[in-house]
Formats: C-alpha cells, sequence, structure tokens
C-alpha cells in the first residue's frame, strides 16, 4: 500500500482491500472441477448414471448449476442444494449438504454420491462413496 | 476459415440467448453487456467459455474485464481468429 490515509480518505485512492477474482474462480470451479468430477468417476469405476447424488461444496449456486450442467447429468441424480438453506458453511458444507439429501429422503442409504470440494488455495478434491 | 464480424455477431448472440434467453437481436454491437443487456459477471463467465469452444478462439480472465459492450467481443474474437 503506498497511498496516504488522507488519499484514501478523499477518494483519490481506492482502498487496498482484498478481493477475489470472481470470474476466475467461477470459471475453475466450473470448467476445471467438470474436469476433475469425470476423473473421479473414471477412477471409482461409475459412470454418471449409476449415481444418486452429486454433492459438490455449496460454495456458490451458480457453481453447482453450471456444474452439474457441465456433467449432463440424467434427471435421476440429484444434486445437493444445501447452499440454498445454510449458505456456504466451508469445509462443512458436503457433510451436511449430504445429510440433508438423507434426511429429506432425497436420496437413500447405498446409493452412490460424487462427492466434489473445491476452494481456498486453489484446492480441490473428488470422490465416489456410498451413502451412508 | 475466419469468420467476418457479422458472424461473430450472430454466433455471440445465439450463445447470449442460450446463457440468458435474450432475443438474438437484442445483442447489437454498441449495448454494454452488464448495463444494457443485464448480463452480470458470472454469465458473462459461462458465455466467454462458450465462446472459446464455439469460435476456437482462447478468452484469458484478464480480457475479460475489457470486453464491456458486445463490440468490444466480436471486435477480440474476430482478431484473434
Amino acid at each position: 500500500m503506498t497511498n496516504s490515509l488522507l488519499e484514501l480518505r478523499d477518494g483519490s485512492a481506492a482502498w487496498p482491500t482484498l478481493r477475489q477474482e470472481g470470474q476466475t474462480v467461477f470459471r475453475w470451479a466450473v470448467w476445471e472441477m467438470a474436469k476433475v468430477a469425470k476423473q473421479a468417476l473414471e477412477v471409482a469405476g461409475v459412470k454418471a448414471e449409476d449415481l444418486s447424488a452429486l454433492v459438490t461444496h455449496q460454495a456458490n449456486i451458480r457453481i453447482i448449476d453450471e456444474l452439474a450442467k457441465q456433467l449432463a447429468l440424467p434427471d435421476s441424480v440429484v444434486v445437493a442444494k444445501d447452499i440454498v438453506k445454510t449458505g456456504n458453511t466451508s469445509a462443512a458444507s458436503i457433510p451436511l449438504a449430504m445429510h440433508d439429501l438423507l434426511a429429506t429422503g432425497k436420496v437413500k442409504s447405498g446409493g452412490l454420491a460424487l462427492e466434489i470440494g473445491f476452494g481456498a488455495g486453489l484446492a480441490f478434491g473428488a470422490q465416489v462413496v456410498v451413502l451412508p | 476459415m475466419a469468420l467476418s464480424k457479422d458472424e461473430v455477431l450472430a454466433g455471440l448472440a445465439e450463445l447470449v440467448n442460450e446463457e440468458t434467453g435474450l432475443a438474438a437481436d437484442a445483442v447489437q454491437m454498441d449495448k454494454s453487456f452488464s448495463e444494457d443487456l443485464d448480463i452480470d459477471s458470472i454469465s458473462m463467465m459461462t458465455i466467454v467459455v462458450n465462446a472459446e469452444d464455439k469460435f476456437g478462439v482462447k478468452i484469458p480472465d484478464e480480457e475479460v474485464k475489457n470486453l464491456v459492450t458486445v463490440a468490444d467481443a466480436v471486435n477480440y474474437i474476430a482478431d484473434n481468429q
């Protein structure tokens, strides 16, 4: 930061705030994570139509919607959108979203779910699990 | 084979329509994506990624904020084919 307090106060310099590069993160979270999701399915030997649910990190509903669209999932696959109720709960978002799907009966135990987490770092991970 | 600017505009209008439902003829060169067409930054990025596929042009993230009007996008795509 090289500006004086007076310059900041009087608006002749922008406040030195931390900002997310939202568009860059969106592009990565959708199109790069779509590749990771497909890789996780391949490693698990599972096809998209075998899934009961897609449980992504609940960062932003627009990411979830576009990521689900890029994966071209059949209508039978439930897409977790717990963010609508809880907002972004950070590292808790995937387990909370999965619990919500099970507790509300949207998916059944024993079905397969593709989990994919992504966030600060930028770090990511994906796996196919059996719903508890 | 490089597309003409009119062809790029028509292609871009299709992408805008697919993403937002806006009629293709609303997508005119002088229109601002955000102010006139009400396209937010996330929809803009989706349109940009789809345009990269459609036109075979790379549009880096740092360039996206310079694409304020439809003309900016058409010219960038046409010039980088």
